[in-house]
């Protein structure tokens, strides 16, 4: 189920409220979780049962960690991560491992490894990375255990953030499981902030994707296809996320609970480090205290910082999925991250100026979002001889097609918000009053115009469940 | 939920609620009202959607459905498709979508000056080379066939509407393919020794100086039919110079809109003419036999020429100005949604056609279908 649905808006969402509502306030985790996992079936019954399965065996691995000491408690959080790991191992990176053995084994002369392609469960990432994320927090002792396996289940399994993040730490959530407030404020505030994400998501993200669709998928993308094509994504794929994380947050608000931001004006960055401090936060969060800290950190001296950052932006990449696409573009952002510290320690020259700073990252940006974009790096290749210029210059015919001035508008539209609000943000004197609370009253008629857009669209998936 | 709470901790009064709700500032208080009351409003239009039969959108409930999910993505398409006031938001949303940007639907290209168009026509189709050859493959098969009964086949292709009114396109031309279909096809049919018409040719020289389609909708208009007929009765004569003739009269009603097709892909078809592309204006033509002579021949009531074709064959008086140019009766067996094969399968199969089969079988066939895949029932020969 996607929360722009009106399967979601007009029958799950009344009716778990209702429920909620209905719940005593002990039983309410236990609403939460039957709620997630109806919504999870929705999308893919056949796989509730690995998330019940990594929701029982996390929990009582937890209880193991909690209860254990020294070489136990550490054997027993190697063995809870490391099953989870496995799973997601098995079931996110087998046909990789495979088509690349196979690829080796062909190169040589050898018979391939009879496989049967495994199909990847919707939110899996998403779901081990929280479940992990509670075993080290008990392991470190910056979380408490919860009150019950309910509680637990209602963590991993709630249905915000169940398939496509954000991504949370235990420690974040555990203490607003124990004890919550609901209030007009915060429902009100949730109320907001799922409008806004929902408007990003149909006015903003969907009205592009026919478009980037056909940049990336012509054999041979000429300059104007390539430019085009990877600009749309760039803003498609901020208006996506950014609006699917606005509804997450929105709707744990609604229920009483306070997720942490996951988006803080990324594409105003003026560095690539700055740029990752504010896109997909909760996963650089992640990263940084699961991944990062353990390798040693900024520990070990300058090139083991560097090196350490390297392989997290990797593993991150690799993280969104089993492709070397997702590799490379890690490798990409990695390459970025180590050269701008580089740079600083031998030069400490003072920041650039924004006009020159932030188109700079926004390129970097754009031609690494090939790699991300593309099925292939062969095809990404393809695409960055599209870009040179190489494949020639006017848009193809089919691309040309869906380049209709309501594309082109909603292309505006979104650098306007995207660099509009914060600048606003910043500076609200700007703007009188009046328009500030026009703008305000806004956001409902806008919201209701998004939800009478469904009824006009063809099925448009959020781009991260796929990871 | 903003009722009263009982957490452990915290407890919230019912009047202290009711006061805090009061005090949000007016776009939060709003943004939380409509965040309530939309989905309590949607859970009843979700119910009404849910009870309502709906024969096209079946919600199957087995245990292997429901383990593969098939039940609840058939629910979504039942309550979506049966969502009361849907057609209203689409048409809200579509206009609004018109008016600030001229933009069209998923479905629907604007072009200039108001005219529409299909984007399926418009669409790239990488394998149509080989789907337009096992096209023809087929058709060569059914031409032999209807050969060794006596019968003589004539294809009619109707093109698409963005090839005979190409300069109304967005641009004020096709796309740049490098493959010509209709021509392709054409050729393909030539090769394998079948009659076919080209209709194309006459209606690009007869567009130039007046509109062979309508602006709204995908079918060719009366003038476009006529032109098609005229090239089809020419081909037919060729093939059958000695039909039994007949006389028709033509009479027209009063100048009425005519709201396309296309209007209605694009939801607007209970818009104001105001804000969408105006409807077409026609003098609907209708085409009488005189007396009631309709094909009196040497088959004795039976006419001589069967017109097996799709919605083009029902539009714009296709078959009344066909039968005009023609001099003689022709029977029309041609069927909405009939995509490919659709009316002409059934015909090959009636006893009718068994027992007295006609000496002109005119196939119209759009364009448009002919460069996607086979459907499943056009893998099997065409002739029963």
């Amino acid at each position: 189920m996607v929360f722009s649905s009106y399967v979601f808006l007009l029958l799950f969402l009344p009716l778990f409220l209702i429920a909620y509502a209905l719940t005593p306030a002990r039983a309410r985790s236990l609403t939460i979780l039957l709620g997630s996992l109806l919504f999870y079936a929705w999308a893919a019954p056949a796989a509730l049962g690995l998330l019940v399965t990594v929701i029982v065996f996390t929990y009582l691995i937890g209880g193991r960690v909690f209860a254990s000491a020294g070489r136990a408690r550490w054997t027993w959080l190697t063995l809870g991560v490391g099953g989870n790991l496995a799973l997601l191992g098995y079931f996110k990176y087998a046909n990789m491992a495979v088509g690349s053995t196979n690829a080796i084994r062909d190169a040589l002369g050898l018979d391939p490894f009879l496989w049967q392609h495994v199909l990847l469960p919707v939110g899996l990432s998403f779901y081990i990375f929280h479940a992990i994320s509670y075993l080290v927090d008990l392991h470190r002792g910056s979380a408490q255990p919860p009150r019950n396996i309910i509680d637990f289940g209602a963590f991993v399994s709630l249905f915000p953030h169940l398939v496509a993040g954000p991504i949370l730490r235990f420690n974040q959530l555990a203490d607003q499981f124990r004890e919550r407030t609901h209030t007009p404020a915060k429902f009100a505030e949730g109320a907001q902030r799922f409008m806004i994400g929902l408007s990003m998501k149909v006015l903003l993200a969907d009205p592009l994707a026919p478009m980037v669709n056909a940049a990336y998928t012509a054999a041979q993308p000429s300059a104007a296809d390539a430019w085009l094509g990877s600009v749309a994504y760039t803003l498609q794929l901020f208006f996506d996320f950014a609006g699917y994380s606005h509804m997450a947050i929105g709707l744990a608000l609604m229920l009483g609970l306070r997720f942490p931001e996951n988006f803080l004006d990324p594409y105003t960055a003026t560095s690539i480090t700055a740029f990752w401090q504010r896109w997909h936060v909760s996963l650089g969060t992640f990263l940084r205290e699961y991944v990062y800290i353990p390798l040693g950190g900024n520990r070990h001296g300058l090139a083991r910082t560097n090196l350490n950052l390297f392989l997290v932006m990797t593993v991150g990449g690799l993280w969104h999925g089993a492709n070397w696409t997702f590799v490379l573009w890690g490798m990409w952002n990695g390459a970025f991250l180590v050269l701008e510290r580089v740079l600083k320690k031998k030069f400490g020259r003072p920041p650039p100026p924004v006009w020159y700073a932030i188109p700079k990252v926004m390129l970097i940006v754009i031609l690494g979002r090939v790699l991300f974009r593309s099925e292939s790096v062969a095809h990404a290749g393809e695409v960055y001889r599209g870009l040179a210029g190489l494949n020639g210059g006017p848009l193809t015919p089919d691309v040309a097609l869906l380049v209709t001035p309501e594309r082109l508008a909603v292309m505006l539209a979104g650098v306007a918000v995207i660099y509009g609000v914060p600048a606003l943000r910043a500076r609200p004197h700007l703007l009188r009053p009046a328009v500030s609370a026009a703008g305000a009253y806004a956001l409902v008629p806008l919201f209701l115009f998004a939800v009478a857009t469904l009824a006009a669209q063809q099925y448009a998936p959020f781009l991260y469940f796929q990871f | 939920m903003t009722t009263p709470t009982t957490t452990p901790t915290t407890t919230v009064r019912v009047s202290g609620l009711r006061a805090a709700a009061l005090a949000l500032p007016g776009p939060a208080r709003l943004a939380a009202l409509t965040l309530l009351l939309l989905p309590f409003g949607g859970l009843i239009a979700a119910v009404v959607s849910l009870r309502t039969p709906d024969p096209h959108h079946p919600v199957p409930v087995s245990a292997r459905a429901l383990g593969s999910g098939e039940t609840f993505k058939a629910l979504e398409r039942h309550l979506d498709a049966n969502l009361p006031g849907r057609d209203a938001l689409i048409g809200v949303v579509n206009t609004a979508r018109y008016l600030t940007t001229r933009g069209g639907s998923d479905e629907v290209t604007l072009g200039e000056g108001g005219w529409l168009f299909l984007r399926s026509e418009l669409a790239a189709h990488p394998r149509q080379a080989a789907h337009l050859r096992e096209r023809a493959d087929l058709i060569a098969d059914l031409n032999r066939d209807l050969k060794a009964r006596g019968v003589t086949l004539l294809v009619a292709v109707s093109p698409n509407k963005s090839r005979v009114q190409a300069a109304q396109l967005p641009g004020g031309a096709l796309p740049g393919w490098t493959t010509n279909t209709y021509a392709d096809f054409q050729a393909l049919l030539r090769g394998r020794g079948v009659h076919s018409v080209d209709l194309l040719t006459p209606m690009q020289r007869a567009a130039r100086t007046r509109a062979q389609y309508y602006r709204t909708d995908t079918h060719w208009n009366q003038l476009g039919a006529r032109t098609a007929a005229q090239a089809t009765a020419q081909a037919i004569r060729a093939l059958a110079p000695d039909l039994p003739a007949s006389t028709f009269t033509t009479d027209a009603a009063p100048a009425a809109p005519r709201p396309g097709d296309l209007l209605n892909l694009m939801g607007l078809q209970h818009t104001p003419d105001a804000l969408r592309p105006p409807a077409d204006t026609e003098a609907t033509e209708t085409t009488v036999a005189e007396g009631s002579d309709l094909g009196g021949g040497l088959l004795g009531d039976a006419p001589q020429v069967l017109l097996a074709g799709t919605s083009y064959g029902l539009r714009g008086n296709y078959h009344g100005a066909l039968q005009q140019a023609l001099g003689s009766a022709v029977l029309n067996v041609s069927r909405e949604g009939a995509d490919f094969s659709g009316s002409l399968r059934p015909a090959l199969r009636d006893p009718a056609f068994q027992a007295a089969p006609p000496r002109v079988l005119v196939w119209e066939l759009p364009e448009r279908f002919l460069p996607l895949p086979l459907d499943e029932e056009d893998h099997a020969p065409l002739a029963p």
